[in-house]
C-alpha cells in the first residue's frame, strides 16, 4: 500500500475508491475494444458473406434488408434535440441544458449521445452544485451476427457548501464508465435454445471531499448463459450461469491497495403451462467475494475511527456473501375462480474479515395466496399473506451468536365489490394483520406485537345526469403491544371510526357543486393506565370537516373555483369510569378553522394562460383548563402565467414552455423564506 | 303491488353471502391473537406527546431515539413518508435511496434498535424556532439542525451524526405526521468545530446495505 500525508477530518466513508495503476485495467479494455472496432473494417466482405448466408436462411426479410441497405447512405437519420431551461422553487434555483443526438445508420445501427449540464444555487443554505455529463450508447443492429452494445458515461460534479459554523467543504467527483456487451439470444443448439451474454467494462473515479481522496480504477469481465428446453408438453426447463470478475485499485484516505471481486451464480427453473394452471419452480445459488480497503467499523458496521492512530484507521477487508433462493409461483383458473400462490425461501450469510459486524445470517420465508371470483355483479377475493424471517449475528469480538431476531407477519384481506342496482356500487373490505417481533433469549427489550383490524364499506352511485353520491364507513381497531415490562407501560388499544358522505352535482353545463363531510374519532386506551406508576391517561380525539367547492366555467376561456373548508376539532381526556363501565371524558381544547379559497384561470390565447389564487384562514383555539382563547389569521396570494407553444411542428419542432408564479403569504407558520418568493420553470427545446 | 328492487347481474346472492361468512369466520381472530405482555414494573413510561402539534411529532422522534422504541418512530411518520439524502450520503450510497419511503424507514429504525444501542439525541438546535402550525394542514421546517450520538452496547464504540434538514409535516385526521425529511448538509461536531459529522443518512445507508 502507498501512503500519503492525510488529515484527521471526519472520514465516515463506505467502500472507498482509490487512485491507482491504469495498466492492468486498461489492457483488458483495449483488447475488447480492438475486437469491437475490428468488425466495421471488414464491412464489405462480411456483407457479401451475409448475402449468401441470408439466401440459405429462412428469414427473407434479412435478405431484403441487406439488399436494400446497399443503396442507403451510411447515416439514414440524424436528429438533434437541444434543451435549455431555468427552474426556481422555494429550495433552489437551477439552470440546466441538455443536448441529445441520435444517429441511425444502415443495417439498423444506432448511436445516441446525450450531453447535460446544470448549475444550482440553494436558497436555504450556502451551497452551489454544478454537474456535467455525457452518456453514449451504440448498438450494432444487424451489422454483426451477434448483438453489440457499447455504453459510455462521464459524470462530473462539484458541490461547494458552507455550514452554519462557517466551515467550508468542496466535494468533487469525476467518474467514467465504458462497457462493451456482446449478446446472442435464441441461439439453437440441438434441442436447447440459448441466450449468451458477455460484458467487459472499465470504471474510473477521481473524487475528493473534505480534502480526502476517493479514487478507484477497475476493470471487469463477466458472462451469462441461459439455456432452455422443452422436456414435455407444457413443461420447460431453463438453467442459467453467471460469473463476473472485477480487479483494479482503490485508494482510501492516504492509502492505496489492489481490489478484487468475484461473483458467480447458478439457477434452474422448471416452468409449467397447462390448461388450468401455469407457473414455475426455481432454485438459485450465488456467491460474492470482495477484497478492498475500508475504514475500521464497529459492531454495528458504521465507521469508527475517532481517537485511533492513523495506521489503525484503515483495514484490508474481505467480504464473502452466499445466498440460496427457492421460489414457487402458480396461477390457476377454473371458470370464474382463480387462485394465485407465491412462495419463497431465501437464506443468506454475510461474513467480514475485519468489519466488527462479523458474520450475519438471514432467512426469509414468504407465502401469499389469493382466491378470487368474478362473476356477474360480484367480484370477491380473499388473500392470505404469511412471512417468517430471522437474522442472527456473531460479531468479530464475540465467541457466541447474539441470538435470533424473529419477525413474523400474518395478514388476511377480504374484498367484495358488488353492483347493487343500476349504477350503484358497494365495496366491502375487511383486513386483519398481526406483526410480531421476537428476540431469542431476550437479547434486547424490543419484543412487540402489532394487531390491525380494519373494516371499510363504500357505497357510490352515479346518475344519468352526472350527479354522483358517495358514502364511506370505516372502523379500525389496533393494538400496539410491547411485551417486556420495561416497555409495556406504553401499550395502547385504539378504536377509530370514520364516516364520510359526499356528492358532486353538475348543476348546469358551466356550474358544478361538490360537498364532502368527514367525521373522524379516535379513542386511545392505555392498557396499564390504572397503575399508579404509569403516567398515561386514556383520551379521545374528534374532528369534523365540511368542504364545499363550486366550479364555474362562464366562458370557454375562464374557469373560477370557490372553496370553503370548515373544520372543528375536540380533544378530551378520560377522568373516570363508573361501576357499569361507562367512561367520562373532560374536554381539553377545542379548535375551529375556517378557510376560503378563490382561484381563477384565464386562457388569453392559444398556449397562454393567466392564473391566480388566494386563500384566507381563521383559526380559533380554546383551552378549557385556562379558558384561554387564541386566534390566528393566515393567507396567501399567488399570480402567474403559463406559456406553452410549439412552432414548426411539421419540420423541426420548437417547443417553448414558460411558467412563472409570484407568491406572497402571511401568518404564524410563514417564515422569511416563504413570505415572498418567485417560482419559475422555463425551457426551450428544439428538434432538428 | 309492492315494488321490488331489481338486482343487477345473474349470480345468486347466496354464494356471495357464503363467501362473506366464511371469510368473516376466518377473520374472527383465531390466528391473529397478540401475546400477553408483562405488566410494567420499572415505572418508566415514555412520555410521548399527542400529535396535536407538528412540533410534538418531531419531539416524539427524539423520545423514540432516546428510549430506542420503534413504535414512537413508526407512528409519527405518515404512510407517504419520503427521505432524501444529502450529497455526501448519496456519494457513499448512490443506489440505496432511490425509493426510500415508509417501509424502508421502518425497517431501518427496527434494525438499528434491535442491534443493541443506546442513543443520545437532540433534534432541534437552540436557535431554531418552529413555525406556528395553527390551522395549517401542512408546514415545513427549513434548516433545522439535529444531533444524534449512537453507542454500541457490545463494544461501547460511539458514532455521531449532525446535519441540517428540511422537515415537512402534514395533518391527517386529528394528528400531525412527518411526511418528508430532506437532509441538506453536514454540520460541525459540537466538541470539535473543525470536524464535519455525517448526517443520519449515512446511518440509514449502513443498515440498509
Amino acid at each position: 500500500m502507498n501512503r500519503h500525508p492525510g488529515t484527521d477530518a471526519a472520514i465516515h466513508r463506505g467502500h472507498e475508491p482509490a487512485r491507482g495503476r491504469w495498466l492492468p485495467a486498461t489492457f483488458v479494455l483495449l483488447l475488447a475494444l480492438l475486437a469491437a472496432w475490428a468488425a466495421p473494417a471488414q464491412d464489405a466482405p462480411t456483407l457479401q458473406d451475409a448475402v449468401q448466408q441470408a439466401a440459405t436462411d429462412t428469414v427473407p426479410d434479412v435478405q431484403e434488408q441487406v439488399s436494400t441497405s446497399l443503396d442507403l447512405p451510411f447515416f439514414t437519420q440524424i436528429e438533434n434535440e437541444p434543451k435549455v431551461g431555468l427552474s426556481a422553487e422555494v429550495r433552489e434555483v437551477r439552470t440546466y441544458s441538455d443536448w441529445r443526438s441520435t444517429f441511425k445508420m444502415r443495417r439498423a445501427q444506432s448511436y445516441q449521445n446525450t450531453l447535460n449540464w446544470s448549475w444550482a444555487d440553494s436558497r436555504q443554505q450556502e451551497k452551489t452544485s454544478q454537474k456535467r455529463g455525457t452518456q453514449m450508447l451504440y448498438n450494432s443492429g444487424i451489422l454483426l451476427p451477434i448483438d453489440l452494445n457499447l455504453t459510455g458515461t462521464w459524470d462530473w460534479s462539484r458541490d461547494e457548501t458552507l455550514n452554519n459554523a462557517g466551515l467550508a467543504n468542496v466535494a468533487s467527483r469525476d467518474f467514467k464508465l465504458m462497457e462493451l456487451k456482446l449478446s446472442k439470444s435464441k441461439y439453437d443448439l440441438g434441442r436447447l435454445s440459448n441466450d449468451f451474454e458477455t460484458v467487459v467494462g472499465m470504471k474510473d473515479q477521481t473524487a475528493a471531499t473534505q480534502g480526502l481522496p476517493n479514487d478507484f480504477s477497475e476493470a471487469s469481465i463477466g458472462g451469462r448463459v441461459v439455456s432452455k428446453t422443452r422436456v414435455a408438453r407444457g413443461m420447460t426447463v431453463a438453467a442459467r450461469v453467471f460469473g463476473q470478475k472485477v480487479g483494479g485499485d482503490r485508494s482510501l484516505g492516504d492509502l492505496t491497495s489492489p481490489s478484487a471481486s468475484t461473483t458467480d451464480s447458478l439457477g434452474v427453473r422448471v416452468g409449467f403451462k397447462r390448461r388450468f394452471a401455469r407457473g414455475f419452480v426455481e432454485v438459485a445459488r450465488g456467491r460474492v467475494e470482495d477484497e478492498y480497503l475500508d475504514f475500521r467499523r464497529n459492531n454495528l458496521g458504521v465507521v469508527d475511527t475517532t481517537g485511533r492512530d492513523e495506521a489503525d484507521k484503515i483495514v484490508e477487508e474481505m467480504k464473502t456473501q452466499n445466498a440460496t433462493a427457492l421460489k414457487f409461483e402458480n396461477f390457476s383458473r377454473l371458470g370464474s375462480f382463480s387462485l394465485k400462490t407465491n412462495a419463497a425461501h431465501l437464506s443468506s450469510d454475510l461474513a467480514y474479515k475485519a468489519n466488527g459486524l462479523g458474520r450475519t445470517e438471514r432467512v426469509d420465508d414468504t407465502f401469499t395466496t389469493t382466491l378470487a371470483r368474478t362473476a356477474g355483479a360480484d367480484s370477491i377475493s380473499v388473500t392470505y399473506d404469511y412471512g417468517w424471517a430471522w437474522d442472527d449475528q456473531r460479531t468479530r469480538a464475540s465467541t457466541t451468536n447474539r441470538g435470533r431476531q424473529y419477525n413474523k407477519n400474518r395478514a388476511l384481506d377480504f374484498y367484495w365489490k358488488r353492483i347493487l342496482f343500476e349504477a350503484t356500487e358497494a365495496v366491502l373490505k375487511v383486513q386483519n394483520s398481526l406483526q410480531q417481533s421476537i428476540a431469542e433469549n431476550q437479547f434486547n427489550q424490543n419484543d412487540r406485537d402489532r394487531l390491525r383490524q380494519e373494516t371499510t364499506f363504500e357505497l357510490s352511485r352515479v346518475w344519468n345526469s352526472g350527479f354522483r353520491a358517495d358514502m364511506l364507513y370505516a372502523y379500525q381497531y389496533s393494538e400496539d403491544i410491547s411485551i417486556r415490562s420495561t416497555r409495556s407501560s406504553n401499550n395502547t388499544i385504539k378504536d377509530s371510526y370514520e364516516i364520510a358522505p359526499g356528492y358532486l352535482w353538475p348543476v348546469a353545463d358551466w356550474v358544478r357543486l361538490q360537498q364532502n363531510f368527514r367525521l373522524y374519532i379516535q379513542y386511545t386506551d392505555y392498557v396499564y393506565s390504572e397503575m399508579e406508576s404509569v403516567n398515561k391517561n386514556d383520551d379521545y380525539n374528534k374532528r369534523g370537516v365540511l368542504g364545499t367547492k363550486v366550479t364555474l366555467d362562464p366562458w370557454e376561456r375562464l374557469t373560477l373555483v370557490i372553496k370553503h373548508d370548515y373544520n372543528k376539532r375536540f380533544n378530551a381526556t378520560r377522568v373516570r369510569t363508573d361501576a357499569t363501565g361507562n367512561s367520562y371524558y373532560s374536554t381539553d381544547d377545542k379548535q375551529t378553522t375556517s378557510k376560503i379559497d378563490l382561484a381563477a384561470t384565464f386562457a388569453v390565447a392559444e398556449g397562454i394562460t393567466l392564473e391566480g389564487a388566494t386563500y384566507d384562514r381563521l383559526d380559533e383555539k380554546e383551552t378549557m383548563a385556562t379558558g384561554a382563547m387564541t386566534q390566528n389569521r393566515a393567507g396567501q396570494v399567488w399570480v402567474g402565467m403559463k406559456f406553452v407553444r410549439k412552432y414548426f411542428a411539421a419540420t423541426n419542432p420548437l417547443d417553448i414552455s414558460c411558467m412563472v408564479k409570484k407568491y406572497s403569504a402571511y401568518g404564524p407558520a410563514v417564515t422569511e423564506t416563504t413570505a415572498d418568493y418567485w417560482e419559475a420553470d422555463v425551457w426551450v427545446k428544439w428538434k432538428f | 303491488m309492492s315494488k321490488r328492487w331489481k338486482f343487477a347481474g345473474s349470480v345468486p346472492l347466496r354464494g356471495g353471502v357464503t363467501c362473506v361468512l366464511v371469510a368473516l369466520f376466518l377473520l374472527g381472530g383465531c390466528i391473529f391473537e397478540p401475546r400477553t405482555p408483562e405488566p410494567p414494573t420499572s415505572g418508566e413510561s415514555i412520555p410521548y406527546l399527542t400529535q396535536l402539534l407538528a412540533q410534538n411529532a418531531w419531539e416524539n422522534l427524539q423520545l423514540s431515539l432516546r428510549y430506542t422504541d420503534s413504535y414512537g418512530w413508526e407512528s409519527n411518520l405518515h404512510s407517504t413518508f419520503r427521505y432524501t439524502p444529502d450529497s455526501e450520503t448519496l456519494s457513499q450510497f448512490p443506489s440505496t435511496f432511490t425509493d426510500w419511503g415508509y417501509e424502508q424507514e421502518k425497517a431501518f429504525i427496527n434494525a438499528l434498535y434491535d442491534s443493541g444501542v443506546t442513543i443520545q439525541a437532540d433534534m432541534i438546535n437552540n436557535d431554531f424556532t418552529p413555525p406556528d402550525d395553527s390551522g395549517a394542514t401542512t408546514v415545513t421546517w427549513y434548516g433545522v439542525v439535529y444531533y444524534v450520538q449512537v453507542t454500541s452496547t457490545s463494544d461501547n464504540s460511539t458514532t455521531k451524526y449532525r446535519a441540517s434538514a428540511d422537515i415537512t409535516f402534514i395533518s391527517d385526521g386529528t394528528f400531525w405526521y412527518i411526511s418528508e425529511w430532506v437532509d441538506l448538509q453536514q454540520q460541525s461536531d459540537p466538541d470539535n468545530e473543525a470536524q464535519l459529522l455525517p448526517s443520519m443518512g449515512v446511518l440509514r445507508g449502513n443498515f440498509a446495505s
